[in-house]
């Protein structure tokens, strides 16, 4: 081999060493923004996920507040994801059925936006969507909610500098996919932990006599044998997070609203499964005083009506909770009426303890309100 | 100067080196056991919701809608070695297309085990703390409060008495009630089948009467009577469970 035939060759290995180096930067390289900074989680949420394909970055979740907040995600640009998720009201609306484009109230209650990376990883009252990216297209698409073509969406979006620099940084380009994506980013960093009772756990504060009562009411499973009063509401809403149980369809039950006439399909409409008839997904308790009314149909005005409910209110049917139909703080349940029996102090106290879970650091956290109000710029 | 001899021989010793090698990492690579767990009511599969079951020590029938408990501490044991399972807490359930719970375990090679041991429930350590570890989760459905610990077992249900209907509710915990238990192994498995009789749960003294003790869960003396059972709810079963 000559002298030049070995330059040559070299040359051409080094050629190929650097496109391949290339290429597979470019590649491996997929655009992505920043890693998400500060973003923190109590010890005592235990446990999340973030869908590897979708890890939380800077520029995504600003995406995601930009699009949350954006009336130009609906038909007739006046519907926004916050018109029915109002920081404010923990991101739910006041209202008993949500109003969208169409003007015609939806038959369900606006749920809260608190704490979306734990409790039952199925969305929707009737647990129809297993993810947050699958959940964000479909109200944006229903024609009585944002009643957006997403084709349309995408061209109208590329209109605007702002969001096709974000997307190409974050997403390498707009798409439903990556609307959906950033939506669901934003939706991840909505955690509320510094209620009372956060600083409660945390060791910071104690509660009043009242709240902590009421605090031992939530926690206990009535037993008239061990001679333990409780208001039952852990059997369903979890002691730190108070949502439903993660696993599975743990986090869903029927809570006695509707007698076996009356039950709603609910998550059976998603399993097919007959004991699923009247099942909705258990919500978080987070910042309830603020999220009336209560109930996936809103059919509760006050918290006071909901401890009614609990408390002598139940309607029997073949998919109650039998943890429903036995708590009850006299042990009679046999005969035929369901109740808690809790004295109206009791009741009292449980609301004064649902209080506790209102965190006003999360009703203003400038991180998650308007970016386009006066205020955030 | 290098002689021939010298290079046959360490090539040879290459040789012996390299195949050494190979046979210790062909030794030492894990392998997986299969524990399947196939529940049954006495000689009945369980069937979730639409099962009826005779009630053990009075009138009536019963249904089982949810049933789940937790499985601890997998320890194996062979005549020089021993295994934990690292964060060994698992949630056995049963609400899934096959209807039984099956967990998969990665074991060391290169050792013999011809014993496992297992705990039913969670034993008084971790019982006694929030730690998130396997399975546990003090946010989940098996969670009392953090002062009381975890439900090891969980059976909720409905008894029929004739028009009368019945709620079943057996939460069964505290440190008391830990069982463990242990199974030889047979030799050269990679699939363990474990029979689940819930009937043992009412069975292991005088049978329950559902109708008089259709609720257990803080009463220390009534978790006693169901705990009772746990130690011979698991048994072993050849393939004639998986039927």
């Amino acid at each position: 081999m000559s002298k030049r035939q070995v330059v040559l060759l070299a040359t051409a290995f080094a050629a190929v060493a650097v496109f391949s180096t290339l290429s597979f930067l470019l590649v491996n390289t997929a655009p992505q923004g920043k890693p998400l900074k500060n973003f923190t989680a109590p010890f005592v949420y235990g446990r999340f996920a973030i869908p590897p394909d979708n890890p939380l970055t800077e520029e995504g979740v600003e995406l995601g507040r930009r699009l949350f907040y954006d009336p130009r995600l609906s038909s007739n640009n006046q519907v926004s994801c916050s018109t029915c998720h109002q920081q404010s009201l923990a991101f739910t609306d006041g209202l008993t059925g949500s109003v969208g484009v169409s003007g015609k109230p939806l038959a369900f209650n606006s749920m809260s936006l608190a704490n979306l990376l734990w409790g039952p990883q199925f969305f929707f009252w009737n647990g129809r969507s297993d993810s947050l990216e699958q959940q964000a297209l479909i109200p944006l698409q229903h024609p009585d909610e944002m009643g957006q073509d997403l084709d349309e969406l995408v061209q109208e979006l590329e209109q605007d500098t702002t969001y096709r620099q974000l997307f190409r940084i974050a997403y390498g380009g707009i798409s439903a996919e990556t609307i959906a994506k950033a939506l669901a980013s934003f939706q991840r960093t909505l955690v509320s932990a510094n209620s009372r009772y956060d600083q409660f756990l945390r060791g910071e504060i104690q509660l009043t006599e009242q709240e902590e009562w009421g605090r031992k009411l939530f926690m206990a499973h009535p037993d008239t044998k061990a001679s333990l009063r409780g208001g039952n509401c852990i059997d369903c809403h979890s002691q730190f997070l108070t949502s439903g149980f993660n696993t599975k369809f743990d986090g869903f039950i029927n809570n006695g609203l509707d007698d076996e006439a009356n039950l709603s399909p609910g998550l059976a409409e998603v399993t097919g499964n007959e004991a699923h008839r009247g099942v909705f997904k258990t919500p978080t308790l987070r910042n309830i005083a603020v999220t009336a009314p209560y109930m996936h149909d809103g059919r509760f005005q006050t918290l006071e009506q909901v401890l009614k409910h609990y408390n002598g209110g139940i309607k029997p049917s073949k998919t109650l909770s039998p943890l429903i139909a036995e708590a009850d703080n006299l042990g009679n349940f046999s005969d035929g009426k369901i109740s808690l029996n809790l004295r109206e102090e009791e009741a009292q106290a449980i609301i004064a303890f649902l209080h506790t879970l209102t965190d006003e650091t999360f009703l203003t956290d400038p991180r998650f309100s308007n970016p386009f109000s006066d205020k955030a710029k | 100067m290098k002689t021939r001899r010298d290079s046959v021989k360490s090539i040879l010793l290459a040789m012996a080196f390299f195949m050494v090698t190979a046979c210790q990492w062909w030794q030492a690579k894990p392998s997986t056991l299969v524990l399947r767990f196939y529940p049954f009511v006495g000689d009945s599969p369980l069937a979730l919701s639409s099962g009826l079951y005779p009630n053990p020590g009075g009138e009536g029938s019963y249904s089982i809608r949810d049933f789940q408990f937790f499985i601890s501490n997998l320890k194996f044991k062979g005549k020089e070695a021993e295994h934990r399972v690292p964060q060994s807490y698992h949630l056995a359930r049963f609400d899934n297309q096959q209807g039984i719970y099956e967990l998969a375990i990665t074991l060391p090679g290169g050792q013999e085990f011809d014993l496992m041991e297992l705990g039913i429930g969670v034993d008084p350590e971790a019982n006694g703390t929030i730690t998130v570890a396997g399975d546990l989760d003090p946010n989940g459905r098996m969670a009392w409060s953090w002062d009381v610990g975890y439900k090891f077992i969980l059976l909720e249900g409905r008894l029929n008495q004739g028009d009368k209907l019945l709620p079943l509710v057996y939460h069964v915990g505290f440190d008391e009630n830990y069982t463990t238990t242990a199974f030889s192994l047979p030799g050269d498995t990679d699939v363990l089948n474990l029979k689940v009789d819930i009937a043992r749960l009412f069975t292991a003294n005088t049978p329950v009467d559902l109708a008089s003790l259709p609720t257990v869960k803080f009463d220390r003396a009534d978790a006693a009577r169901i705990g009772e059972g746990l130690n011979t709810m698991l048994s072993m079963c050849k393939d004639e469970c998986a039927e």
